[in-house]
């Protein structure tokens, strides 16, 4: 299989471009949260699913609209409950009295952007519904298999706090998830001009999306996407994304380390951030950049780290700065 | 010598006994040894620590061989202690200052090894013995051995508490702490890259801290050691009752004191002469005797009187059992209550051959103090003197990792940019610049870590750079970087024209060798 060449300097201008004016409109929207939204236009750049995690407040679901609503296309939402099924979530075949037929009802999942909210209060079963989609980007109803539109993007949000009554996510489901981004609380000024701004003549408390624009169409998203994934990478810089995996698999405090997909989740993260910093290449900076948001939700610490109150972050952290960068 | 202001009990005690008193004296007066301790040795780390800050196991053997040293502080403090004058820190320095440093030459030079330090040391530093004097002296000191025991023991305490507390602080950290695995820190110290491991300098301060912690207890017993050697030899004990017998006497009202003469008297001549017989052994010591107030005629009376007292001269047979031992068992009986004895032979032999192979190691690590100190001098406008200007130091120290054809091993980095550049070696030119201005951003004291990728470096290099220096790392990483990832071509006029600002930037010679770069 030979690589595609690479894109020209403009389309590569183009992309960035439109990829950084979805950063402005997203940022106008969901303020503080400036490194998540970037990881979450690099992940929509690479075409990957992302999980969002943050406690109630932060911004999750307002964040997942000011993205759809910029980046235009169908847009659907479901809400994770316990009692939700799989065909709430995929669709599924009815009679038609009129016509004596089974007709196929699709699901909420055909879409472009589908927000998963709380995906972790629903039962495994009703979770993996979603696996296919998301790996194959198909969905097969009574047999009949139906592919889902691209571009297609599952932006999915959890609580970390409140296990009660939910279901965490197999590590084989979260492996489908490109990024996992944690949004954490804004600091004092920008919580301030947070408050302000949606309280700014609002009435209730409905999501405010007035600020966003639709800046670019699904087709848009889609020739972005391929022109991510024909960006240059450097032997020597995916050399480095497979030491930063395999280095996951002994390092003190992990029992157990990503597996091959993160190399390979890593450089497609790595190549959406490289376009959207408007370079035709990919450099150690941009892996270095999206590594712990491809790899956080890929490893798992031991026990007795977790009782000591470290996260994955601190742990990769600590791996980051020790696996050596790529000198050329 | 002042025996009434004594704080210990005088009594003949066996050799056990006196470490016994010497390790109660170390826990009475453990804090004020411990402070002289580290007070003595600070000092003298520090001074070293600037010369050999390099070498962690030469500093180490230095502080370990200049033990005597502070040791001899202790002893001196605790000389003085012990008969009621506990004197401050700083006066005990100048005191000990003024008196013992030419004595001192000796324990730290060739008297440093011996396994009798401890009992050896009293006798020589507070008794000034020299030469033969001192050898007849501590052959009738030595007594049981205990000495050698003594240093025996506290050396295997040091060891316990050294390879004992780190490992203590393993075993408690839980094993997979990220980014602090504490065996490794632990074993390093023992690895071929032992010189500069972090964990060194952690175990050097741990011996250091069990070298403070042992040495008041090794002073001490060793001291306490002398005292009841002395003790036993010149009856300081009988001394000691019959100087408080005599003062007593003296300060008794006259009348009662002659009618109790008939039955006091015995014991004041006694003490005169036992006083008069101590005095003579112990002047040495304390450069005095108490005065005799009896005449010789009137004493030799009054001996004769008391030799003809009921209580000399009588004569009373008294039987009583004697093991002999049993029928199968000939030969002297070995003595159960004496205390072991160390096989002289074969410790003594092994005592020579450590002697003189750690003399011979004293020697080599003299060599090599030697050459540290040369090369200390070398590193000295490193230390702060001012940055070495570089084209005139052209030594293997600045390590350049740069994997290039072989050239030159000393050569100006535009010159070797340039040269690279013409062998149409573009991005090798491209690496060699960024590389040569990191390291010697990194000489000059930029933190980068291996794992520093470009725009880290750059990030970094804002603090320390100037604008303009700054500028044209930028523009090299940025033309590296499209070269090394992108695979793109550079114009080479772009190339040439960064070779030649970088002949006005400060330069270092450039030493290539295989390897990571920081």
């Amino acid at each position: 299989m030979t690589s595609p060449p690479p894109p020209s300097p403009d389309i590569i201008e183009a992309a960035a471009a439109r990829l950084q004016a979805l950063e402005r409109q997203i940022a106008g929207a969901v303020l503080g949260q400036g490194q998540v939204i970037r990881e979450l236009i690099a992940a929509a750049a690479a075409a990957g699913h992302v999980l969002l995690e943050g406690l109630p407040g932060v911004g999750k679901t307002l964040l997942v609209r000011a993205m759809a609503k910029a980046v235009g296309g169908h847009y659907a939402r479901i809400q994770f409950t316990p009692d939700l099924m799989p065909g709430d979530v995929t669709g599924h075949a009815v009679f038609d009295l009129r016509s004596e037929q089974f007709h196929i009802r699709r699901g909420p999942i055909f879409c472009n952007i589908l927000l998963g909210d709380e995906i972790n209060r629903a039962p495994a079963k009703t979770q993996s519904a979603m696996l296919e989609a998301m790996q194959e980007q198909q969905v097969t109803i009574e047999g009949e298999a139906l592919a889902l539109e691209p571009p297609f993007l599952v932006l999915a949000t959890q609580n970390p706090i409140e296990h009660e009554g939910t279901y965490p996510l197999p590590r084989a489901q979260l492996d489908r998830f490109l990024i996992k981004s944690v949004m954490g609380y804004p600091d004092g000024a920008e919580e301030s001009a947070i408050v302000r701004q949606i309280t700014a003549g609002a009435v209730g408390d409905r999501l405010d999306l007035s600020r966003v624009q639709p800046i670019m169409g699904p087709d848009d998203l889609l020739a972005i996407q391929t022109a991510a994934a024909a960006l240059t990478v450097d032997d020597s810089v995916l050399d480095y994304a497979v030491r930063l995996v395999r280095a996951t698999r002994d390092w003190p405090g992990i029992e157990h380390g990503a597996g091959p997909r993160a190399g390979i989740a890593l450089i497609r993260a790595a190549r959406g951030h490289a376009l959207l910093a408007g370079n035709g290449y990919v450099i150690p900076d941009d892996v270095k950049r999206v590594a712990a948001a491809v790899l956080r939700h890929r490893i798992k610490p031991t026990a007795d780290v977790e009782i000591e109150g470290f996260d994955p972050d601190q742990l990769l952290a600590g791996l980051l700065a020790d696996v050596p960068a790529p000198r050329v | 010598m002042e025996l009434e202001r004594i704080a210990a009990k005088l009594r003949p005690r066996t050799g056990w006994e006196s470490i016994d008193l010497g390790f109660a004296l170390a826990r009475r007066w453990f804090l004020p040894l411990w402070a002289l301790w580290w007070i003595t040795a600070a000092p003298t780390g520090i001074a070293a620590l600037i010369w050999l800050h390099d070498h962690a196991f030469l500093w180490l053997l230095l502080i370990w061989w200049l033990k005597p040293m502070f040791e001899a502080t202790l002893l001196f403090w605790l000389s003085r202690a012990l008969f009621g004058e506990c004197l401050s820190p700083s006066r005990a320095l100048e005191q000990f200052g003024r008196a013992f440093p030419r004595r001192l030459w000796p324990q730290i030079l060739w008297r440093r090894i011996g396994f009798t330090r401890c009992l050896s040391m009293p006798a020589t530093l507070l008794e000034n013995l020299h030469g033969s004097a001192r050898r007849r002296r501590l052959a009738v000191l030595e007594g049981q051995g205990l000495a050698s025991w003594l240093t025996l023991i506290c050396a295997h305490l040091e060891a316990v508490l050294w390879i004992g507390a780190p490992l203590t602080l393993v075993l408690l950290i839980p094993g997979a702490l990220p980014g602090f695995d504490a065996g490794e820190l632990l074993l390093e110290q023992f690895g071929p890259d032992a010189g500069e491991a972090p964990g060194v300098w952690l175990g050097i301060a741990v011996m250091l801290l069990a070298m403070s912690v042992i040495a008041p207890f090794y002073v001490a017993a060793g001291f306490a050691l002398y005292l009841g050697r002395r003790t036993e030899l010149e009856a300081w004990d009988l001394e000691l009752v019959f100087r408080r017998v005599a003062s007593a006497e003296r300060a008794a009202p006259t009348a009662p004191r002659r009618a109790a003469r008939g039955s006091r008297t015995p014991v004041l001549v006694l003490a005169c002469a036992i006083g008069l017989g101590a005095s003579g052994d112990t002047a040495s010591a304390d450069g005095g005797a108490p005065t005799d107030p009896t005449a010789p005629d009137e004493a030799r009376a009054i001996i004769t009187e008391v030799l003809a007292h009921g209580d000399f001269g009588a004569t009373r047979t008294e039987s009583v059992w004697v093991y002999v031992g049993g029928d199968n068992e000939d030969g002297e009986q070995p003595d159960d209550t004496a205390p072991p004895r160390l096989p002289s032979d074969w410790i003594v032999a092994i005592a020579t051959a450590l002697k003189w192979s750690l003399a011979a190691g004293a020697a080599a690590v003299m060599l090599i103090l030697l050459q540290g100190l040369r090369q200390g001098r070398a590193a000295l406008p490193r230390l702060g003197r001012g940055k070495r200007s570089g084209a005139g130091l052209c030594t293997e120290t600045p390590t350049r990792t740069v994997t290039s054809p072989p050239q030159s091993h000393c050569e100006p980095m535009p010159a070797a940019a340039a040269r690279l550049l013409a062998a149409g070696d573009t991005r090798g030119a491209l690496a060699l610049m960024y590389r040569t201005r990191i390291e010697s951003l990194h000489a000059a004291g930029l933190p980068l870590r291996p794992s520093a990728t470009e725009a880290e470096c750059l990030a970094a290099a804002a603090a320390l750079a100037q604008p303009a220096e700054h500028d044209w790392l930028a523009r090299v990483v940025a033309l590296r970087q499209a070269v090394a990832y992108a695979h793109a071509p550079v114009e080479r006029t772009a190339v040439e024209a960064l070779i030649a600002t970088a002949t006005t930037l400060p330069q270092e010679p450039v030493v290539l060798s295989k390897g990571p770069a920081a």
